[in-house]
């Protein structure tokens, strides 16, 4: 498993060299920029995200993973007060820079998104308005936060375009989304994010819709202007060769719930809960990649309004027991590292 | 907007006015003489033949029909039978009357239904929204002779605070103008509604909450430019139908426009008002589809590059 | 372009209402009359329907004019002096007019014998080149019209025709002033030529209203409205709620349904006159399933008309006593059977016809005549009944039905002057349609008919005329269902009575507005 791991980051010292210090370390050192505390997600008869709760502290990275449908996109939406009816939060509180967000009103939040916390959205090209030029989608971000006018917000856009790369930048202002690619489009996003310098991205699945190459140049993007901005990130994803990339921490979800959080080194080096190893062996999967499905472990993530007794993976983990009908609690089984297994790490 | 589509259209659209010419030409002919109509019931058969020779209708049918066509490609629309001005300036007399109550219904079901149709969409399952749900029902199912005289009744009669019937003042245009309305504004509001529901789940809408857009903003300036692509296509449809459709209205209301002279000349068998009258409301049919497809192409960029694409 | 002018026509149009909307006040009333269509033109020659002559009835005079109010219920047929003073005959084909002095025509013209002599003129009216063809049917035996004075006409006829003043008190008759008429005629006639009636045009929009004002100088005296202006409403309920709400004077056509809802208000009322006009059947005597004229006669005894009248019609109309009517005077004979209903007899006579359930098709058009299909559908029970079977044929024209369905078809039968020579001799003789479509070939109702022609004795016409009603009851190539009633709805105070005719005439005689004049 290690050496698994290790095959894995091969290739990656790059951000090693870049984390000057482990993520951990400073996240437990310095006040966090965001809290989420015991969160829960749910329309009135099912519980999407279940008591999740992490730290993230400025500059730092933190990916979420999982499959298909265990919460991650929820979490990122709740964090910026974004869900819409009937999904709500039922409990929780969400912290940024010492404000509770989770209790402000949808005009405060208003003056927030976007410019403090922004989020950059899975497939650009549908998140973006098909009838207007994307030059004014991303100037509004600027003349509603910065209250620039008309001609700056373009020059400033223009200058974002140049920044993620877009080639012919000027021209580029006045085309619809549906004239670029899906690159193109994701880079737009990306401009549109940082227009106002936030603290805090979110990205959900922002490299899912694309291919390879692109991918790639999309997450080296997302890493420089990260470094230049200072801004934390949180990185949802089911891909851990993308986790690999770019995470400082790495929180696992399963049906709702965070089963693991470590250190990115951590969790590649040592990952204890069944449910890692099992997308870890799924990484080395040809076929399964992209797919957010988990084809190497058997059965699939448990429908939110019937989920089992205990532990949600039970039924699909190769090590249950019949303690497994109890819930494992998230808990620490060193410094900065959390597993919810009754059996973390055990390789039997 | 290239030379091949304008060309298309042109030709499809003087096709749909030939067919129409056509085809309500040999309907006419074929459903009872004019002249029995036109002349009092004891008429003696010699004074109908003297009729129907002055108006051409002893002539063979071809010879009838390719005389018109003839006459057509002249501008000349051919003669009353009624009060033997020609049927062009008959016909084009009424149309101020008719555009007048035309345009103002549609201006009202349009801006009514429009809105109506946003606020449904963005309160979905609330009290406003089933009041628009049923208003909607209700400008359906409601036929406007009813609604009309239930009109007449209430504001002329009962309340006596607007006039009965006519054209005159503003106030005169009231009536027939929402009763015109309300059926429009009831389909416009249920597509809107549909369309806007649509579009408010799309992302780009949550895209633009996310980077703080307000609601108002968002409403206006994201939601309902998308959510007005496919209402385009029912505002046509009602364009299309601005001469034609108020035939009932008008007669209803006594407004002196196309409909009742349509009413009065397919009673009398006036064929060349009729036709000509059919021409134009074919004409406007081929022009409102022609500025569908123009509004298509200014809401949304994506048909505007699969035409440049295309040509 | 047209949309351009037709922008710049609505904007025109309001601008020109709201500027007239201040009208003049004046010490005589205003009066409104909805009606529910418009004549094209007002030629009174021309356009001789319903929707026609109760508007040029007002315009224009003739030289005798029929006394309506002679009678109670609006149909009398006493002949006064109208534009002629005085009339003669000086022999059985030749009158002489002595018309009155100092009529004005609307555009300030003296009538002259001139102006009459062309109104029935060859060229205008009686002609074979007549420009208002319709003329004809009604003056084509006019040999000659003559100015025989300044103020004297003289007719001279082809044959005596015993009714020749009727007809000059009737249609088509509507003096025109003949150098307006010939000045306008141009290609075709004239819209709106000028009279010498009580009102005169002022505004003609098509489709919309016709507005007459008084015309001061008429020679029976100042008019006692200021204006007259009907307004065109299709719709009846339309009609009624203006009536109601005070928009409207009078309101014409009002079904019988709707008499008792008017007269539940206030301050409006209805008023009903029985048409000189009847609905008839006509039965196609040439077709093989009734050329048997037993079944023709069992089909008119089967119709239990009071039941038509008392079930479509409120009661309120009536059936005449066969085809002859009270305004023909001393032609008319009160003691008539008239149509019977007599079921069994009906039977009977079908029976003995050897009539074997042969379908009998009945054709009407549904948009034409008032209540043409309830009446219809309850002739068909009525019909069924006694062991007819007919058979609802809704068609646009009756007569274009296929030949072997041609059996009975609807008709109306307009007694346009009060004798049997403008009615049942007119209608069902020679010159007309049943016998010119073929449908019935009697010979002694022709020579009859001849005779009543040139018979000016009246007790010797009324036996020639009865022995033809006898021939058309018995052979019975169709049949009277009701005359039918035309209501108005007028406001209360308005002292004005319907006539037995279309005609709307509000000359003095038959106006006065307690409104105005309190």
């Amino acid at each position: 498993m290690t050496l698994m791991a290790n095959m894995m980051r091969a290739g990656n010292s790059r951000r090693v060299s870049m984390a000057c210090a482990p993520a951990g370390a400073m996240a437990s050192r310095s006040e966090p920029l965001l809290r989420v505390d015991g969160l829960c997600v749910g329309t009135e008869h099912s519980d999407l995200v279940l008591d999740v709760s992490f730290d993230l502290a400025p500059g730092e990275t933190l990916c979420l993973v999982g499959e298909s449908g265990c919460g991650k996109s929820l979490t990122c939406l709740a964090t910026m007060g974004l869900l819409s009816a009937p999904v709500k939060r039922k409990a929780g509180r969400v912290m940024f820079a010492g404000e509770e967000l989770s209790g402000l009103s949808e005009t405060a939040l208003l003056r927030l998104r976007g410019r403090e916390v922004s989020m950059i959205f899975q497939d650009a090209t549908a998140a973006l308005n098909p009838v207007r030029r994307v030059g004014d989608q991303v100037a509004e971000v600027l003349s509603l936060h910065e209250g620039l006018t008309s001609r700056a917000a373009r020059d400033r856009t223009t200058e974002l375009f140049e920044m993620v790369g877009i080639p012919d930048p000027r021209a580029r202002l006045r085309a619809y989304p549906h004239e670029l690619s899906g690159g193109m489009n994701q880079r737009i996003m990306i401009a549109m994010a940082l227009a106002c310098k936030p603290q805090l991205i979110i990205a959900d699945e922002a490299t899912t819709a694309l291919d390879v190459t692109t991918q790639a140049q999309i997450l080296k993007l997302l890493r420089r202007l990260q470094a230049e901005t200072g801004a934390a990130m949180i990185f949802v994803t089911h891909d851990l060769g993308v986790v690999a990339e770019i995470a400082d921490r790495v929180a696992v979800m399963y049906s709702g719930r965070i089963v693991e959080l470590a250190t990115a080194d951590t969790l590649f080096d040592a990952p204890s809960h069944p449910y890692t190893r099992g997308l870890m062996a799924c990484r080395l999967h040809a076929g399964t990649h992209n797919t957010g499905r988990l084809a190497a472990i058997e059965g699939v993530v448990p429908n939110p309004t019937a989920r089992p007794q205990g532990c949600a993976f039970g039924p699909r983990c190769p090590q249950v027991t019949t303690t497994c009908v109890e819930m494992p609690a998230l808990t620490a089984r060193e410094e900065g590292h959390s597993v919810a297994c009754h059996y973390p790490g055990d390789d039997r | 907007m290239t030379f091949g589509f304008v060309t298309l259209k042109l030709l499809r659209g003087i096709l749909t006015l030939f067919l129409a010419v056509t085809f309500v030409f040999l309907i006419l002919r074929f459903a009872g003489d004019p002249m029995r109509l036109m002349l009092p019931d004891d008429t003696p058969p010699d004074v109908l033949e003297h009729y129907r020779h002055v108006y051409g209708l002893d002539l063979p049918l071809p010879v009838q029909y390719l005389r018109y066509l003839q006459g057509l490609t002249q501008g000349e629309f051919g003669y009353s039978f009624r009060d033997q001005q020609p049927a062009l300036d008959t016909v084009m007399s009424r149309v101020p009357a008719t555009l007048l109550l035309g345009l103002v219904s549609f201006a009202l079901s349009t801006i009514f239904g429009m809105v109506a149709g946003v606020i449904a969409a963005l309160k979905r399952g609330s009290t406003v929204d089933h009041a628009v749900i049923s208003f909607s029902i209700f400008g359906h199912s409601m036929p406007s002779f009813f609604l009309g005289i239930l009109m007449i009744l209430l504001f002329a009669m009962t309340w006596r605070i607007l006039p009965s019937a006519g054209m005159g003042t503003p106030a005169h245009l009231v009536m027939p103008a929402l009763t015109l309305a309300v059926g429009g504004a009831g389909a416009i509001a249920r597509f809107t509604r549909s369309s806007m529901l649509e579009v408010l789940s799309q992302p780009y809408i949550r895209t633009a909450r996310a980077k703080g857009v307000p609601v108002r903003t968002r409403v206006l300036r994201d939601a309902v430019p998308n959510a007005a692509i496919p209402v385009i296509t029912v505002l046509g449809l009602r364009m299309g139908g601005l001469i034609s459709g108020t035939v009932v209205v008008e007669t209803v209301f006594a407004w002196p426009g196309i409909g009742q002279l349509l009413v009065t000349a397919v009673g009398q068998r006036d064929l060349a008002v009729v036709q000509t009258i059919v021409i134009l409301i074919a004409f406007t049919m081929v022009t409102a589809n022609y500025l569908v497809d123009l509004a298509y192409r200014w809401l949304d960029p994506r048909i505007a590059t699969a035409g440049k694409d295309a040509g | 372009m047209k949309i351009l002018s037709a922008i710049a026509g609505v904007a025109f149009g309001l601008t020109a209402v709201l500027g007239a909307s201040a009208a003049t006040a004046s010490d005589r009333p205003d009066i409104v009359v909805a009606v529910p269509d418009l004549p094209p033109t007002l030629e009174p020659a021309k356009e001789l329907s319903n929707i026609g002559t109760r508007i040029t009835y007002d315009i224009f005079d003739t030289v005798i004019r029929r006394d309506f109010l002679s009678a109670e219920d609006g149909s009398g047929s006493q002949l006064v002096p109208a534009l002629a003073e005085s009339w003669e005959w000086t022999d059985d084909r030749t009158l002489a007019l002595k018309l009155r002095e100092g009529v004005k025509f609307h555009n300030g013209e003296t009538m002259t014998a001139e102006d009459v002599a062309f109104t029935f003129s060859a060229e205008r009216l009686s002609g074979p080149e007549a420009i208002m063809a319709n003329g004809r049917g009604y003056f084509g035996n006019i040999e000659s019209v003559e100015a025989t004075g300044p103020l004297e006409v003289t007719f001279t006829l082809k044959v005596p025709d015993a009714i020749f003043e009727q007809r000059l008190a009737s249609w088509t008759a509507w003096v025109v002033n003949k150098s307006d008429w010939l000045k306008n005629a141009g290609d075709s006639y004239p819209q709106f030529p000028v009279g010498t009636g009580p009102f005169m045009l002022d505004e003609y929009k098509p489709d919309q209203s016709i507005r007459l004002v008084a015309f001061d100088d008429y020679f029976g005296g100042k008019p006692k409205a200021a204006s007259l202006t009907f307004v065109k409403v299709p719709e009846e309920a339309a009609r009624i709620a203006g009536l109601v709400a005070g928009d409207f004077d009078i309101v014409t056509t009002i079904g019988p349904d709707q008499i008792a809802q008017i007269d539940s208000y206030d301050n409006v009322e209805a008023r009903s006159v029985v048409l000189s006009n009847s609905h008839v059947l006509v039965y196609n005597t040439k077709n093989p399933v009734i050329a048997d004229k037993r079944i023709r006669q069992a089909m008119n005894l089967a119709i239990d008309r009071d039941l038509l009248v008392q079930a479509l019609w409120a009661g309120k109309t009536v059936v005449p006593l066969s085809h002859q009517y009270k305004e023909y005077g001393a032609l008319f004979e009160p003691n008539r059977e008239g149509l019977t209903y007599d079921p069994e007899r009906a039977k009977e006579l079908l029976a003995e016809a050897g009539y074997n359930g042969e379908t009998i098709y009945y054709s009407t058009n549904p948009n034409y005549y008032v209540n043409t299909v309830p009446a219809a559908e309850a002739i068909m029970e009525m019909w069924k009944a006694v062991g007819i079977n007919g058979k609802l044929n809704l068609v646009e024209d009756v007569m274009g039905v296929p030949e072997n369905e041609r059996m009975v078809r609807t008709w109306s039968n307009t007694t346009r002057f009060p004798d049997p020579a403008g009615g049942l001799w007119n209608l069902w003789g020679p010159h007309q349609g049943v016998q010119r479509k073929n449908e019935w070939t009697p010979e002694n109702f022709n020579v009859l008919g001849a005779e009543l022609d040139v018979t000016s004795d009246l007790a010797e016409r009324k036996v020639v005329f009865q022995k033809m009603l006898d021939i058309w009851e018995d052979e019975a190539p169709g049949t009277i269902l009701y005359q039918p009633l035309e209501t108005y709805g007028v406001r209360s105070s308005l002292e004005w009575r319907p006539y037995s005719h279309f005609y709307l005439d509000l000359r003095n005689y038959n106006f006065e507005d307690q409104a105005a004049t309190q």
